[in-house]
C-alpha cells in the first residue's frame, strides 16, 4: 500500500508538465550525445550543471538522470553501426551488434536493442521503487574479498567471449591486465610505468584505448580496401524483427533484465560485469552457439538488457545510502548539494516528492526514449549510406572530442592514435581487442581488492574463502575454468571457428 | 589558413591587451581552472563562490577541468597560465602542502608559481568507529590497539586521511591504514561489516553516516567543536592538541599577475565570502573559513607545509 501512496506521489511529481519537458529535453540530449562517439553523459552532464542551478532540484536531477539513461540507449547505435563502443558497458554488443549489421540487420539490431533496454528499465525502475532498501544492504555485504573473487570470475568468463582462439584470448586478457598495471598503486604509492608522465600516474585512459583498438583500427583497415569503397552495411532488408527473431530475443531480453538487475547493485563495475556475464549465459544456453559473434541477435538482446537494468540499478546505493556508485552518479549528488539536499538516507524521509519523483522520472524517460528511439532507427541506419570520405573523417573528429572531454587531456588523443595504429595490428593477427579490454578494466579493480583483502588479513590467504559469497563466487570461477577446459566445448568452439574460414 | 591567422593575431592582441588596461579588468570571460573533475565539492564549492564573483566582477567565470595526479596536473597547468588574471584556478592542501614533502619533481614551485588570492572554505576531519564498536572513545581507542591490530580505512596513501591516521599515533593509537580508492562507499561498507575498526573523513561526510546510525565520531579536528555536532569533543578537549587538522579548497593565480588585477580578485572573493548563502552553505558542509590576506595564505600554507614534513619524516612515509 505504502508503495502504491509513494508511487502516486512520484508520478503526481514527475508528470507535471515542467518536470516532463526537462525529463524530455535529458532524453533528447542523452541519446544524441550517445550516438556521437566517444562524447559521454559526463562532459554533457557537467557542462549542463549551472544551467540546473536555477531550476528546482526535482526538475534538474529529472533533467539529468534523463541524460544518464539516454546516453545508454544512444551508447549500442554506435557500436552497433560503426563498431565503436561509447561506453565500457557496450563493448560486448559490438560483437554481435556490428556483425549483425554487417549482415543488413542493422535495423532489427537497433531495434533490438531498444526494445531490451525499455523492457531493463521498466523492471529497473521497478525494483528500485520496490527493494531499493533491502538491496542496498547487500551491497554493504561486498568486501575486498567478494571483489576480488568477482573480478576473477569476470577474467575467465572473458576469455569464453572471445570466438576465435582460446590461446589468443587468453593472451590478450593477460595483455590488458598488464596494461592494467601503469599507474599508481593504492597501497603503496608507487607510480608503476608512468616514465614520469603526470599523465600515465592514474593509469591508461579507457575511453582512449577504446577509440583506438576499435574506431581508429577498423578506420585504417577499411582504407586498405581499393576502389569505389561502398559501404559493406548498406544491404538493410528491414527495420523490424520477424516473429523469429522476436522468439529469439524475448528469453534474451528476460535472462539479461535479470542478470542486470542482480549484479547492477555492485558499485564500480556493474553495467560492464551484467553486460558481460549476460552474453557469456546466451552463448551457454543458446541451441546454435556457433552463431554467436556471426550476428547472433540474442548477443544484442541480453547484454543490451543488462548493461540498462544495472545502470538503473545503480542509482540504489546513491539515493539509499548516500553513495554515488559512478562518475555520473557523483555528478548526481553534486546537483543535490548545490541546493542544500545531502545526498543521504535521509533523501527518502525528508524530501520524498524529490525521491519517488525521479524514480517516477525515470520509467517515463523509458517510454519517451523508446517512441523517440524507434523511429530513429530508420534515420540512423541510413547513416550507413554516407560515403565513407564524408563519414570517416567525422567519426575521426568525433572520437578525438570524445577522448579529450574525458579528462580534458590533450595526451589522450595521442593515446587514442597510438593504440589506433596497435588496433590496426591486432587486426591484422586477428586478435580480438574485446577480452584485452575486459581485462584493463577488470584487472586493476581485482589486483586492488586482492592486496587490500590482503593487508585486512596481515596476509593471510584464507580471507578469500571465508565468506559464503566470496566461496560461491570463486566455486564459480573453476566451473567456468572446467567448461573451458572441456572437450566438448572446444570442439565445438573450433567446428564454429572453421565454418567461418 | 588566412582566417586562421587572424584569428591567432586577434588572440593575442587580447591576450596582450590584458595586463595594459588592469583598471579596466575584467574584460573577457575569465577561465577557472579546477585540478580535479567535474561534480563533488571541489565543483561545488567553487561554483558557488564564482557564480558571486562573477557577479561582482561583471564577467562570466567558465570552469574547466583538468583532473590528474591528485590535482597535480591542473595545478601545474595553472602555475605555467598566462599571469594576466583571465586564468585562475582551485588550490588545495594536497598539491601546495603535502606533495611537495613527497614528490621530487613537482609540475610547478609551490611557493613560487602561484598567489594564494582568496580562501573560500576549509575542512576539519573527525574520526568515527562503527557504531557497533565498543569504543566510546579515543581513550577507548587506544586501549583496544594495545590489545589487538586495528584496521584504518583511508581515502588514498598520503592523502590527509592518511596522514591524520600516521599523526594519531602520537596519542598511542596505534593501527594499520588501509588504502580504498577515493574512499566514500567502499570504506563505509567496510565499517559496518567490521573490517575497518576507523576512520578519518571530513566532519560532514562522517556526520552523514552519524545520522543515519552507522557510525560513531570520536573526536574532531578543529579547534573548536562544529556546530553541526556539538556534543563531539576536539581532539585538544580530550588530551590531544596536537591533532589538530584541517584541509582547504582555495583560490589561487599565477604568481606575476599585476598587483591592481589581484587586489580586484581578492577583493571579490572576500565579498563572495560574506554572502549569506556562501556563509549557511559552508555551515551545512561542515567547513569554516576566515578571512586572510595573500600574504597571510602564504604564511599558512607554509606553516601547513612545515607540519606534513614533519608527520611524513617522523612516520617516513614514501610514495616513490
Amino acid at each position: 500500500m505504502d508503495l502504491l501512496s509513494n508511487l502516486s506521489l512520484g508520478f503526481a511529481t514527475a508528470l507535471s508538465l515542467q518536470n516532463l519537458l526537462y525529463a524530455f529535453t535529458g532524453c533528447l540530449l542523452g541519446t544524441l550525445i550517445g550516438v556521437l562517439p566517444g562524447l559521454g553523459p559526463v562532459a554533457t552532464m557537467s557542462m549542463l550543471l549551472p544551467a540546473t542551478f536555477a531550476l528546482p532540484p526535482t526538475s534538474a536531477l529529472i533533467m539529468l538522470a534523463g541524460i544518464y539513461y539516454g546516453a545508454q540507449y544512444g551508447g549500442s547505435t554506435t557500436a552497433i553501426l560503426v563498431k565503436l563502443p561509447g561506453e565500457s558497458s557496450s563493448v560486448v554488443t559490438v560483437l554481435d551488434g556490428h556483425e549483425m549489421a554487417r549482415r543488413g540487420r542493422a535495423g532489427i539490431a537497433l531495434t533490438t536493442a531498444a526494445v531490451g533496454s525499455f523492457f531493463a528499465g521498466t523492471v529497473g525502475t521497478l525494483v528500485i521503487a520496490a527493494f531499493a532498501v533491502p538491496l542496498a544492504s547487500v551491497a554493504l555485504k561486498f568486501g575486498p574479498p567478494e571483489y576480488f573473487s568477482l573480478m576473477v570470475v569476470g577474467l575467465i568468463g572473458s576469455v569464453v567471449l572471445a570466438s576465435g582462439s582460446v590461446l589468443k584470448a587468453i593472451a590478450m586478457v593477460v595483455l590488458g591486465l598488464a596494461l592494467g598495471l601503469v599507474g599508481t598503486d593504492t597501497q603503496s604509492g608507487v607510480e608503476r610505468f608512468t616514465f614520469e608522465a603526470d599523465e600515465l600516474v592514474d593509469g591508461l585512459n579507457f575511453v582512449a584505448i577504446t577509440m583506438g583498438v576499435f574506431g581508429l583500427a577498423e578506420i585504417i583497415a577499411n582504407l586498405e580496401k581499393q576502389g569505389p569503397v561502398a559501404s559493406e552495411v548498406t544491404r538493410v532488408s528491414t527495420l523490424f524483427p520477424t516473429r523469429q527473431d522476436w522468439r529469439r530475443m524475448c528469453p534474451a531480453i528476460l535472462r539479461g533484465t535479470g542478470i542486470g538487475s542482480t549484479l547492477g547493485i555492485f558499485p564500480g563495475g556493474g553495467p560492464v560485469i551484467s553486460s558481460l556475464t549476460s552474453y557469456l549465459v546466451e552463448r551457454r544456453v543458446s541451441k546454435n552457439p556457433g552463431e554467436f559473434g556471426k550476428g547472433a541477435i540474442e548477443g544484442v538482446a541480453g547484454p543490451e538488457s543488462a548493461n540498462n537494468a544495472a545502470a538503473q540499478i545503480s542509482f540504489i546505493p546513491m539515493l539509499t545510502l548516500g553513495i554515488p556508485s559512478n562518475i555520473v552518479m557523483a555528478m548526481m549528488a553534486g546537483a543535490m548539494m548545490m541546493h542544500s539536499i545531502q545526498p543521504s538516507p535521509q533523501v527518502m524521509t525528508r524530501n520524498p516528492d524529490l525521491f519517488w519523483g525521479l524514480i517516477a522520472s525515470m520509467w517515463i524517460g523509458n517510454v519517451m526514449l523508446l517512441v523517440l528511439n524507434l523511429p530513429l532507427v530508420g534515420i540512423w541506419v541510413k547513416f550507413l549510406t554516407i560515403p565513407y570520405r564524408f563519414l570517416y573523417p567525422a567519426i575521426i573528429v568525433f572520437c578525438c572530442v570524445g577522448v579529450f572531454s574525458v579528462n580534458n587531456m590533450v595526451f589522450d588523443i595521442y593515446q587514442a592514435a597510438f593504440w589506433g595504429v596497435v588496433g590496426y595490428a591486432f587486426l591484422k593477427l586477428r586478435l580480438e581487442p574485446a577480452p584485452m579490454l575486459l581485462g584493463l578494466v577488470l584487472g586493476p579493480m581485482m589486483e586492488e581488492n586482492f592486496r587490500r583483502a590482503l593487508v585486512l588479513s596481515r596476509g593471510d590467504f584464507h580471507i578469500f574463502v571465508s565468506t559464503p559469497l566470496a566461496c560461491v563466487f570463486l566455486g564459480l570461477a573453476v566451473l567456468l575454468l572446467i567448461v573451458l577446459a572441456s572437450p566438448a566445448l572446444r570442439k565445438k568452439r573450433e567446428k564454429a571457428f572453421h565454418e567461418e574460414d | 589558413m588566412k582566417k586562421m591567422l587572424a584569428g591567432l593575431l586577434c588572440l593575442c592582441a587580447l591576450v596582450a591587451s590584458g595586463p595594459i588596461h588592469a583598471q579596466e579588468y575584467p574584460t573577457r570571460p575569465i577561465r577557472y581552472l579546477v585540478p580535479w573533475g567535474a561534480g563533488g565539492i571541489t565543483d561545488t564549492i567553487s561554483r558557488l563562490y564564482n557564480e558571486r564573483v562573477s557577479a561582482i566582477l561583471g564577467q562570466p567565470i567558465v570552469h574547466e577541468y583538468r583532473p590528474g595526479a591528485a590535482g597535480r596536473i591542473g595545478t601545474g597547468e595553472l602555475g605555467r597560465a598566462a599571469p594576466d588574471g583571465y586564468t585562475i584556478g582551485m588550490v588545495n592542501a594536497g598539491q601546495l602542502t603535502i606533495h611537495p614533502n613527497l614528490y621530487a619533481r613537482l609540475p610547478y614551485d609551490p611557493d613560487r608559481s602561484f598567489v594564494v588570492l582568496g580562501m573560500m572554505g576549509m575542512s576539519p576531519m573527525a574520526l568515527a568507529v562503527p557504531v557497533s564498536s565498543p569504543v566510546r572513545s579515543v581513550a577507548d581507542l587506544r586501549a583496544l590497539s594495545q590489545r589487538r591490530s586495528l584496521n584504518f580505512g583511508t581515502a588514498g596513501i598520503a592523502g590527509p586521511h592518511h596522514l591524520a591516521v600516521e599523526l594519531l599515533r602520537k596519542t598511542g593509537v596505534t593501527g594499520v591504514p588501509v588504502h580504498y580508492r577515493g574512499g566514500g562507499g567502499e570504506i563505509m561498507a567496510a565499517m559496518t561489516n567490521g573490517a575497518l575498526d576507523a576512520n578519518f573523513d571530513t566532519v560532514y561526510q562522517q556526520n552523514i553516516f552519524r545520522t543515519d546510525g552507522r557510525y560513531r565520531i570520536l573526536a574532531v579536528t578543529s579547534r573548536e567543536r562544529m556546530p553541526q555536532i556539538p556534543d563531539v569533543p576536539t581532539f585538544a578537549e580530550v588530551g590531544h592538541p596536537e591533532i589538530n587538522l584541517e584541509t582547504f579548497y582555495a583560490t589561487a593565480a599565477p604568481s606575476a599577475v599585476p598587483a591592481p588585477i589581484l587586489a580586484k580578485l581578492v577583493a571579490a572573493y572576500a565579498q563572495a565570502a560574506q554572502a549569506p548563502e556562501i556563509v549557511a552553505w559552508l555551515r551545512e558542509m561542515a567547513l569554516t573559513n576566515v578571512h586572510l590576506s595573500p600574504a597571510e595564505l602564504a604564511q599558512y600554507i607554509r606553516e601547513w607545509r612545515e607540519r606534513w614534513r614533519v608527520v611524513i619524516e617522523e612516520q617516513n612515509i614514501r610514495v616513490q
